[in-house]
């Protein structure tokens, strides 16, 4: 019997398909696993996991050989290209760190003069006294000198400013009297020590210096650097003060600011005594 | 011139900080930002001829012994304890909040408030006049400034004479 030639078409097409079925079953199978393989996360991790991991791991073993060069162009571009933008954003810190670590320096630099000059023979410190010239060690503890900006006495628990000096007028000292209570009060409580009180709070190069009496306390603002003979020296200048000035003054005040207290601490300490004692 | 310390406590969020600005700069701010540690600022006030210097302390939060520092209250001549009237969890311990500043303060006058009469009507403010335990000495609103000064002139009144 005769076919068509187009039913022989058809039958080529199916034969074709069924041998395609044939060679590329295997083939197809793989792909389908692939697929389920990619879409499920948990298989593809899986399987990626290893490969990414090695990866990273050759990476961080070998990112200096690898990639140095190629980031080191680039910062190499960025700062040209920001220069001015870098240089605003950390000029402002690298300012402060250098003049507080100047600071420091000198402070320990004091210290440490000061004890070389104790342990020297007294016959050489008298004759420096009265020597024209100065010598290096006197030359070098005069350059940072410790200088009183400001002196508040201050009622202790209720942080009411009793008496006040200073060089320059500052914000609303009545304020700066309750904030300091209010600081003192809370390191005192928080850290709980029995009999220990806040005697120094340090802000950039500057510090101030807390003498406690029962009832008040006196707060000495102090610029440049202090070192341990120079803040004995104002505690034991305070106590005398203390002593001499205010004893017989504070209790009578009860909330009361004193015109005459603050008369007698600028005469003190900024008219007889303009820079501490070394 | 003489110089007061009065301070200003109560529960989170009644209002202290918006009584505090609304005294010292006349001003209220909707936002709430809580206050950290404590905040302190003045202001002179004429009491009948004398000028009286309030040095005002802003405590943050609680009243409670082991949260604020108790030196915090040492010396205050005034204490002004403020309670929000939309809130009664801010009034649940009024009794012994008071007790506790009446024994740390020694003679310290104490001021209850409740804050925020902007809020509530007539009806409300007299149901809860009822279910507090003890009375307040004035209502207050620090949004609309409604007895602020008034009460910090009540207060000077009392710590001057």
């Amino acid at each position: 019997m005769m076919t068509r030639p187009s039913e022989n078409i058809d039958n080529e097409a199916i034969l074709m398909e069924r041998l395609k079925d044939i060679i590329l079953r295997e083939d197809r199978d793989e792909l389908e696993k692939i697929k389920v393989q990619i879409n499920d996360d948990e298989l593809f991790a899986a399987k990626a996991t290893p490969i990414v991991e090695e990866h990273l791991n050759f990476l961080k073993e070998n990112f200096k050989n690898e990639y140095a060069a190629i980031i080191n162009q680039m910062i190499d571009e960025k700062l040209k290209d920001s220069q001015e933008q870098i240089i605003n954003a950390i000029y402002p810190a690298m300012g402060t760190m250098v003049k507080k670590f100047i600071v420091n320096e000198f402070q320990k630099l004091k210290e440490s003069l000061e004890r070389t000059v104790s342990k020297t023979n007294p016959i050489n410190r008298f004759r420096s006294f009265f020597s024209s010239k100065k010598d290096n060690e006197t030359i070098l503890t005069s350059l940072d000198k410790a200088t009183i900006q400001e002196i508040y006495i201050i009622q202790r628990d209720s942080g009411i400013l009793i008496g006040t000096a200073s060089l320059e007028k500052t914000i609303d000292q009545d304020v700066i009297a309750g904030m300091l209570t209010a600081i003192k009060s809370f390191v005192e409580d928080a850290f709980k020590q029995s009999n220990q009180e806040l005697q120094m709070i340090e802000y950039g190069t500057y510090k101030i210096f807390i003498q406690s009496f029962y009832t008040y306390y006196v707060a000495v603002a102090i610029s440049g650097s202090l070192s341990a003979l120079e803040r004995d020296n104002l505690s034991t200048d305070l106590f005398k003060f203390a002593e001499q000035e205010l004893s017989s003054e504070v209790h009578k005040l009860n909330g009361h600011f004193s015109e005459q207290i603050s008369e007698k601490l600028k005469l003190h300490f900024f008219e007889q005594k303009p820079q501490l004692k070394n | 011139m003489i110089s007061k310390k009065v301070i200003l406590t109560g529960s989170f969020g009644v209002g202290k900080t918006s009584l505090f600005n609304q005294f010292i700069y006349n001003k209220f701010d909707e936002k709430y930002l809580t206050t950290i540690g404590v905040k302190v600022n003045k202001k002179t006030i004429n009491v009948e001829g004398e000028e009286l210097s309030i040095l005002l302390w802003d405590i943050a939060g609680e009243v409670a012994q082991d949260k604020v520092p108790t030196s915090y209250f040492l010396g205050a001549s005034g204490i002004i304890y403020v309670l929000d009237l939309t809130r009664p969890s801010t009034y649940k311990n009024l009794k012994a909040d008071i007790e506790y500043l009446k024994e740390i303060t020694q003679g310290g006058i104490i001021k209850i408030i409740g804050n925020k009469k902007d809020l509530v009507s007539e009806e409300k403010l007299f149901e809860i006049k009822n279910e507090i335990d003890l009375p307040w000495d004035l209502v207050t609103s620090a949004k609309t400034g409604e007895n602020v000064e008034q009460l910090f002139l009540i207060l000077g009144r009392e710590l001057v004479t």
